[in-house]
């Protein structure tokens, strides 16, 4: 286990998680939270988060993508970093609700359990500048789609409590249909838009260096980038409903996040290239 | 023969509590069927005074009779009338008599029984009602002194207790539920279907809302562009309305057809010219107009008014106990009234055996 910025991390997960349960009660009182504190209460917490993937970064000599703990905090903080940008933009009420709680959850599951948290070599990217903001750009788009995944589940939980006339509670906060299928759309753009950035390094990359990219990680990558695109290509040719983009999504979503660990496990082997395994960090 | 010194007030009938929606559309009388049934009522000589109270929730018959109260009697009517089998109405009837008619009485037209409980527009409902019951001259001093007292109680109600705070109407669940899918109002453009006063009503607060002036179409073309006048709005062809639906977002119906006015297919074939945009149907109307079945399809949000209630009756626990509180005021009210009834009838009745006396000891 790799020790650096953990302690951020941990009061980064406090934090995003003191937020959503304060979100939270005040939704079972039927109410709204009180916005300004709860803004004050993430933005603290993706301050102490990026602290602590700074750490990381410096102690890994690169960015923190190493291990499946890692590449779970990046998600989660890429899609708080998303919300902070998001949030004013669109004015989506509860966004910020359902953010905190993937965060909550993504930042504890990942921090609860310290063997997802693997010890791996320092600068594992060879020092390859093109390499890593491959990494960053996939992992951040990861992010995205996180959110997308996040708004999707806010359009289904919208479009149920319609379909089965309920407005009290939850339903009477969350954002029109009409508005989360925009930002859904508008997401989606984004994501297939990063994403398909980020394969442009990762395949000059993969051209040079063939024998270093595994055939799982490449056909799970690419599937995963092919899957959004498709989704994208249906929603512009209006052959997809808005609810069933918002179920694909969410589902795309987790297999997305899933196939992260064969993607970490066949990551970039150094003694594959002859160049010596250094200490892990700790 | 001496009249009988207890008043036999009965109410008979059904509604919402008691009968679902696909069988109150068989049993809700229209406008001809109404008339039929005042002059069947008055056909029966004793049936001394009546009332005919028909709303979309609820059709009821208020009656004083000179003899033992005889409800299948009454259902027989109401069977023959409504074109429905006595079996139907003995499963879903409302029957009660004295101080429980009299409760009842009060109870709907404070609001208590109504679907969207503490609503005041069955006051105004009970209202024409009994003006209707005048003009055919069938209310007479009982149910001149029933009614008024119950408009008594029923404002009392809606003026000293906070049994609407709280409450929601329909036209603004419907906003709501619009501003649930489209976000303001103002993205929407909304059809109105037929020319009833529901839909008037929708409209009137869907427009204060933010809703743009929507397109009417209606049967009576006359009417629809009248309406339309009022509102500075388009009138759309009844033979074109559901032509121009696919570019809509919100459809208020309420026409008085006993057909479908849209099936589940129809919508389905509009849904596919709509690209994804959500339909929002209001169904006010009393048969339905639109296919239940259709709220199945994705991106259509079917309302009707059991809907539009259920939404609206959410909150009640909230309000749990100002209703208590008015179902105790009108047991009270009722009871005293009820006295008074039985008061002033003995007394016309004391008075007819008294004249009929006096008349025959001139007389021999």
């Amino acid at each position: 286990m790799i020790e650096s910025g953990r302690d951020l991390l941990w009061c980064a997960a406090v934090l995003y998680t003191i937020s959503f349960a304060f979100a939270l009660s005040a939704l079972v009182r039927n109410r709204l939270h009180n916005r300004p504190l709860f803004m004050v209460g993430l933005g603290i917490g993706l301050f102490l988060q990026s602290w602590g993937l700074y750490q990381r970064g410096m102690a890994v000599e690169g960015c923190p993508l190493g291990n499946p703990f890692e590449m779970i905090q990046f998600v989660t903080w890429s899609a708080m970093v998303l919300y902070f940008v998001i949030g004013p933009v669109f004015r989506m009420s509860l966004l910020g609700f359902f953010s905190a709680a993937m965060a909550s959850v993504g930042g504890l599951a990942s921090l609860a359990f310290p063997a997802l948290d693997s010890e791996y070599e320092i600068g594992y990217f060879g020092g390859d500048a093109w390499i890593e903001a491959h990494a960053a750009l996939a992992v951040f788009s990861y992010g995205i789609f996180g959110v997308l995944a996040l708004t999707s589940l806010m359009y289904l939980s919208q479009n149920y409590g319609l379909k089965k006339q309920r407005g009290q509670g939850v339903f009477r906060f969350l954002p029109s249909i009409f508005e989360l299928d925009q930002v859904n759309f508008r997401l989606l753009v984004l994501g297939v838009l990063i994403f398909s950035l980020s394969l442009i390094p990762g395949w000059a990359y993969w051209v040079n260096s063939q024998d270093t990219v595994t055939t799982f990680k490449l056909i799970s990558t690419v599937a995963v980038w092919l899957a959004y695109l498709t989704l994208l290509i249906f929603r512009l040719l209006g052959q997809v409903s808005a609810s069933r983009l918002s179920l694909i999504a969410l589902f795309l979503f987790l297999v997305a996040l899933l196939s992260l660990a064969p993607v970490d496990r066949s990551r970039y082997l150094p003694e594959q290239d002859g160049v010596e395994n250094q200490e892990a960090t700790s | 023969m001496k009249q009988d010194t207890t008043p036999q007030l009965i109410v008979y009938g059904t509604n919402h509590h008691q009968a679902d929606m696909e069988t109150r559309e068989k049993v809700t009388l229209n406008a001809s069927q109404v008339d039929l049934l005042y002059s069947k009522v008055k056909l029966k000589d004793h049936f001394a005074e009546s009332l005919i109270l028909n709303t979309c929730n609820r059709t009821e018959l208020y009656l004083l009779e000179h003899q033992e109260p005889n409800f299948s009697e009454v259902r027989d009517l109401l069977s023959e009338v409504t074109d429905t089998p006595q079996e139907i109405w003995t499963q879903i009837e409302v029957s009660k008599c004295g101080a429980d008619a009299v409760q009842h009485c009060l109870q709907v037209a404070a609001g208590l029984n109504s679907q969207m409980i503490g609503e005041t527009e069955i006051l105004g409902q009970v209202k024409q009602a009994y003006q209707r019951a005048t003009n055919e001259g069938t209310a007479g001093k009982i149910l001149h002194q029933l009614f008024q007292q119950t408009f008594r109680v029923g404002k009392w109600i809606r003026t000293n207790t906070s049994l609407g705070k709280g409450q929601v109407s329909a036209p603004t669940v419907a906003a709501r539920l619009a501003e649930r899918i489209y976000g303001k109002l103002d993205r929407a453009q909304a059809m109105v279907l037929g020319t009833g006063e529901m839909a008037e009503a929708m409209i009137k607060v869907l427009i204060s809302e933010g809703l743009p002036t929507p397109a009417f179409a209606g049967r009576n073309r006359d009417r629809a562009d009248e309406i339309a006048r009022m509102y500075q709005a388009d009138t759309i062809a009844f033979e074109h309305w559901k032509t121009k639906l696919p570019k809509h977002e919100i459809l208020i119906t309420s026409t008085l057809s006993s057909e479908w006015m849209l099936t589940e297919s129809e919508i389905r074939k509009i849904m596919s010219q709509r690209k994804g945009r959500p339909l929002f149907i209001i169904d006010l109307a009393m048969p339905r107009d639109v296919e239940p079945k259709a709220a199945n399809l994705d991106g259509v949000y079917l309302y009707n008014l059991d809907d539009l209630a259920k939404v609206a009756n959410e909150n009640l626990q909230s309000r749990q106990a100002e209703i208590q509180r008015c179902h105790e005021y009108v047991h009270q009210e009722s009871a005293e009234i009820w006295d008074k009834i039985r008061d002033r009838y003995e007394a016309s009745a004391d008075s007819a055996v008294t004249s009929v006396e006096s008349s025959g000891r001139s007389g021999g």
